[in-house]
């Protein structure tokens, strides 16, 4: 829920409840203001009407109000003395309207010529308290609607514009992205809080950019670092095992420690151009075929598939062409090719089919569907120890979001990567 | 032959000098800018192999200097940063190749030996073991003068292994020194196998002078019978 409606609803909430409890309040208030008009009324039609009364020496009997709005009838003394003025409500049946309807009620005693006790009821006019009920209500009905409709013209009007840094922050760290690592430049503010707040997160921004731009840098220089230092490892070992006096199982040996060390070294130098693509240390960029280098690097590895015994085939149905880096581009190729032998079986296939858009690669393989969740992650891969760098999708996403390219994975009894704009 | 290492790097320093020597090479070291500077002013070399990135100097104002002072060693840059732009003012400065760090012992030691053959006998390129001529520049192969068929790669291979003859080759430095740089994104280098294998019969045939030997695990030698 919106702020803004938040608060509406919030306001409008306690202005009902305020303006119910109100309502009540003033209900009562004017309910017994009317009543004591009324009942004053009524007292001074009383006094008046007993006045005339009293000195008439025979008064007749009332029974019913009819045109009159007073009724009279004897009563025994020691009733009268009793009887004290009261006011209440009651039901009056009009003949005329063939219903009840509500008035006040009067009644006393006196004491009229020859001694004689009378009780008189009076009654006011029409008095409906179900009409002041629904006037009161719907008068404040309208009021309340019309606070309501205050309150978001208010809103809209006044607190967006008040709110509006907030949302221009909000609607920034939505689209933030750590690794696109673009600086906030907040707008100005008179108000304190939310100064602060940009203040705050700029430099927490900023912080977090640096920390991260430095661990990339840190994982790039140590790739970097690493790889001379195997290298002549590597070099040195070969060279060891050239000497005339070791036996076979020492050159054995040294032949486990090297191929250890490549995988290493490999592993290094696609850690090192991961990190150099998310560097965006591969800004030049051309026109690229995707048939010339798809052709080439089948071409390049036709040895390796051979010695796989994967039988490799490349349909080229359009020619696909996009701006990009040529180096990268020649590398997500491979190493999407290099995926697909890789996790390929013995006398598995292969096909590439490249049209106008798009190219994909499928493979068979002895693996069930993958998660394509977890596929494109850093050493996501299944199996460890055989030799594969647990990089290589990886490589192949960061190429793909780099180059305005997306991949994606699908599974039809093959595995299928395609790779489109 | 006279080589001069400048490399500020101990450990390579020590590795180059140690493969170059049991080479036969007569190997000098200079460990910086102005060591490397003093030795080409006074010394002549037949090849140099220059470190561009030195701690105190940028080893490509050496390659000028040297051309400055208008002497014919021939260079190759050594360049840990994987840059085509180094690559590309070394050689238009006048270097004679350009290898990018990391790279294999075997690869350097072919690369020097084309390097100085190119410089010493302009015109036939020929290298020869025992029996076998290989001209690379025709890229026909000799063994006792009759003609040896071969295919592009089983050509690159003979010749990688014969300028690193009886020395071991590393299944990787053949496969990137045949197949290209990229190949080194495959899992597995046994796939060289074949084309070695194929080789091999050929040798074989035609009673060459050599054998290519297995080294189990690491990779290929050219032994002289």
């Amino acid at each position: 829920m919106k702020l803004i409606n938040h608060t509406l609803l919030f306001l409008s909430g306690i202005l009902l409840l305020s303006i119910c409890l109100w309502g009540i309040f003033f209900y009562y208030q004017v309910l017994n203001q009317v009543r004591n008009t009324i009942d004053e009324g009524m007292a001074n039609y009383k006094i008046v009407l007993i006045d005339k009364l009293r000195t008439d020496t025979l008064i007749s009997e009332r029974k019913v109000f009819r045109e009159s709005n007073y009724i009279i009838r004897q009563i025994d003394e020691d009733i009268a003395l009793n009887v004290r003025d009261t006011y209440r409500d009651t039901l009056i049946f009009s003949e005329l309207k063939n219903e009840n309807y509500q008035a006040r009620l009067l009644t006393t005693a006196f004491l009229g010529a020859g001694n004689k006790y009378y009780e008189l009821k009076v009654i006011s006019h029409e008095f409906d308290r179900g009409y002041l009920i629904r006037k009161i209500a719907s008068t404040l009905l309208w009021f309340f609607l019309f606070l309501i409709i205050s309150t978001v013209v208010v809103n809209n009007f006044v607190l967006k514009k008040t709110w509006r840094p907030f949302y221009r922050l909000l609607g920034y760290l939505n689209r933030f992205q750590l690794d696109k690592g673009v600086t906030y430049e907040p707008e100005t503010t008179k108000i304190s809080e939310f100064s602060l707040l940009n203040e705050s997160v700029k430099n927490l921004i900023k912080t977090n950019i640096d920390i991260y731009d430095s661990q990339k840098q840190f994982i790039e220089n140590a790739s970097h670092e690493l790889q001379t230092p195997l290298a002549i490892g590597i070099n040195k070992l070969e060279l060891l095992a050239g000497e005339n006096d070791l036996q076979q199982v020492h050159i054995e040996k040294i032949g486990n420690v090297i191929e250890i060390l490549q995988r290493l070294s490999s592993l290094n130098k696609s850690l090192l151009l991961l990190s150099k693509i998310e560097n965006r240390q591969f800004i030049d960029r051309e026109i690229v075929c995707f048939g010339e280098i798809i052709s080439s690097i089948v071409g390049d590895f036709s040895d390796y598939s051979e010695y796989m015994r994967i039988n490799v085939r490349y349909k080229q149905e359009g020619s696909w062409c996009h701006s990009m880096n040529p180096d990268l581009a020649r590398i997500l190729v491979m190493n999407l090719l290099n995926n697909a032998m890789f996790h390929n079986r013995k006398d598995g296939e292969i096909d590439i089919m490249l049209s106008a858009s798009f190219f994909k690669i499928d493979n068979t393989s002895d693996s069930p569907e993958l998660s394509p969740d977890r596929l494109f992650r850093r050493f996501s891969g299944s199996n460890k120890n055989s030799g594969s760098s647990g990089l290589g999708l990886a490589i192949v996403k960061a190429i793909a979001d780099f180059s305005g390219l997306r991949v994606t994975y699908s599974f039809n009894g093959k595995h299928v990567f395609s790779i489109s704009i | 032959m006279k080589i001069l290492v400048i490399e500020d790097e101990p450990q390579m320093m020590g590795l180059i000098t140690q493969f170059l020597t049991e080479e036969n090479y007569i190997v000098e070291g200079a460990h910086g800018y102005e060591a490397g500077l003093d030795k080409i002013v006074t010394y002549d070399y037949d090849c140099i192999l220059l470190d561009i990135m030195l701690p105190d100097g940028n080893g490509l104002t050496i390659l000028k200097k040297l051309k400055e002072l208008g002497k014919s060693d021939s260079v190759i840059i050594i360049s840990a940063k994987d840059s085509i732009d180094d690559k590309v003012k070394g050689l238009d400065l006048g270097a004679d190749d350009y290898l990018a760090k990391p790279f294999h012992i075997a690869e350097l030691n072919a690369r020097i030996k084309s390097v100085l053959r190119r410089k010493n006998n302009s015109g036939s390129i020929l290298v020869e073991v025992n029996n076998i001529k290989i001209n690379i520049e025709e890229r026909s192969v000799h063994i006792d003068d009759q003609s040896v068929d071969l295919n592009r790669k089983e050509f690159d291979i003979l010749v990688f292994l014969a300028l690193n003859k009886n020395r071991i080759a590393g299944k990787s430095a053949i496969a990137e020194n045949i197949w290209g740089d990229n190949i080194d994104r495959v899992n597995d280098f046994d796939f060289i196998y074949s084309q070695i294998k194929n080789l091999r019969k050929k040798l074989i045939s035609h009673n060459a002078g050599v054998d290519l030997v297995s080294i189990y695990g690491i990779g290929y030698k050219l032994i002289t019978k």
